[in-house]
């Protein structure tokens, strides 16, 4: 079966693509993949019709799905809905996605990616602070090795609320974030690659170059000390398409090659 | 044009590349024996056919995945041509668009491939 739109949710939300697929009138079946969950949302003339992701079913699932800030997604056009999960119309839904991905960005300024894994800070916090009960079964999951993902899974929680939980909480200082985290179990890149990186772009973008640099690997939503090696390709790609010559850009992306395969 | 091909197999994941003409002949082709000519041909109207319809939709549009099972086509549009590459679901993408690239460049420096494509242009359906 051929899939006629694919992408990354890091470079294209949800939400824009929701917005794309409706404005368009389009029918379909858009698959979204984040690591090993899979969520499905069906379309039918610009119309959302039903959405499933693992159990969870309906509008909730719409939302949950929303704040999957990174993973892929694909459209595949004609596929029918099994069934109606969604009554509430598409303009309402996307209305209420936007307003919760204006507060996803704001709980980005604290939390880079559901990825992420916090502990209890030592220090605690300076003041007096009231939890309500779904904080403080939030904050009894924290241990510095789970993820906010994780926690959100084994409460049955939605991602999204889980975040704001963990940005209130560590707005008040109760939680740090775990430095590395979850990177320490994926392949991470040598710090060999960013120097060859840096110098084979210097070359052609001159002292702008790591200014770039660093701002695409935060756009990515990664450091460079935990940088994951299965975006470095990606990394340089996005780099290199700040070289306007098109000639210039073949020489850098040649030289990145030869470092990439080593 | 097969040194091309060949360097663009090099990328993990890549099971063979081919290009096309307008019209879905073979100009070119680096494909494991598996893929004879019959099916290569298949793959190439199939994937004209999908760039053809998507494009008409996508304005601008010079590069499109084609997902299956157990197989990802790249295909990538050279206007005289389309480079279609055979590849394994788990292929790094960036790094075989950046590959793609590098050669594509270095074809449309080369006299001796432009003329060769020029020779093959033939118009789109």
């Amino acid at each position: 079966m051929v899939e006629v739109l694919r992408g990354n949710l890091a470079q294209l939300s949800l939400l824009d693509i929701l917005r794309m697929l409706s404005s368009g009138r389009r029918s379909g079946r858009l698959d979204v993949r984040q690591g090993t969950k899979t969520g499905e949302i069906y379309l039918q003339r610009g119309a959302i019709l039903h959405a499933v992701a693992g159990p969870q079913i309906g509008e909730s699932c719409i939302y949950t799905l929303m704040g999957w800030l990174e993973g892929e997604f694909s459209f595949t056009p004609d596929v029918p809905a099994p069934e109606r999960s969604i009554q509430a119309p598409t303009e309402q839904l996307l209305l209420e996605a936007a307003r919760q991905a204006e507060q996803w960005a704001d709980i980005k300024e604290v939390l880079s990616s559901t990825d992420v894994v916090f502990n209890i800070s030592p220090s605690g916090s300076t003041s007096t602070i009231s939890l309500k009960p779904i904080e403080w079964q939030v904050l009894a999951q924290v241990n510095g090795e789970r993820s906010v993902k994780e926690i959100a899974d084994l409460l049955e929680l939605q991602e999204f609320d889980v975040a704001k939980i963990f940005y209130s909480l560590t707005s008040a200082g109760l939680l740090y974030e775990v430095e590395g985290g979850k990177r320490s179990f994926q392949e991470i890149v040598q710090e060999s690659f960013f120097e060859g990186l840096t110098e084979n772009f210097n070359e052609v973008m001159g002292p702008i170059g790591p200014v770039i640099i660093e701002d695409e690997i935060k756009m990515m939503g990664e450091t460079r000390d935990a940088f994951p090696q299965s975006k470095a390709a990606e990394l340089v790609e996005r780099v290199s398409l700040e070289i306007s010559d098109s000639g210039k850009r073949a020489e850098f992306q040649k030289k990145m090659l030869a470092l990439l395969r080593g | 044009m097969k040194n091309g091909l060949k360097e663009i197999n090099e990328t993990v994941g890549v099971w063979g590349s081919l290009l096309c003409d307008n019209q879905g002949a073979i100009i070119a082709d680096q494909t494991p024996p598996a893929l004879n000519k019959a099916t290569l041909e298949n793959i190439s109207r199939h994937v004209l056919e999908t760039f053809t319809t998507v494009g008409a939709e996508l304005a601008g549009m010079s590069e499109v995945v084609l997902h299956y099972h157990q197989r990802k086509l790249f295909v990538m549009d050279m206007q005289q041509a389309l480079l279609i590459v055979v590849c394994t679901p788990s292929v790094d993408i960036p790094l075989l668009r950046m590959s793609a690239n590098v050669v594509l460049a270095n074809w449309q420096t080369d006299p001796k491939i432009k003329k060769q494509l020029e020779k093959a242009f033939v118009e789109r359906l």
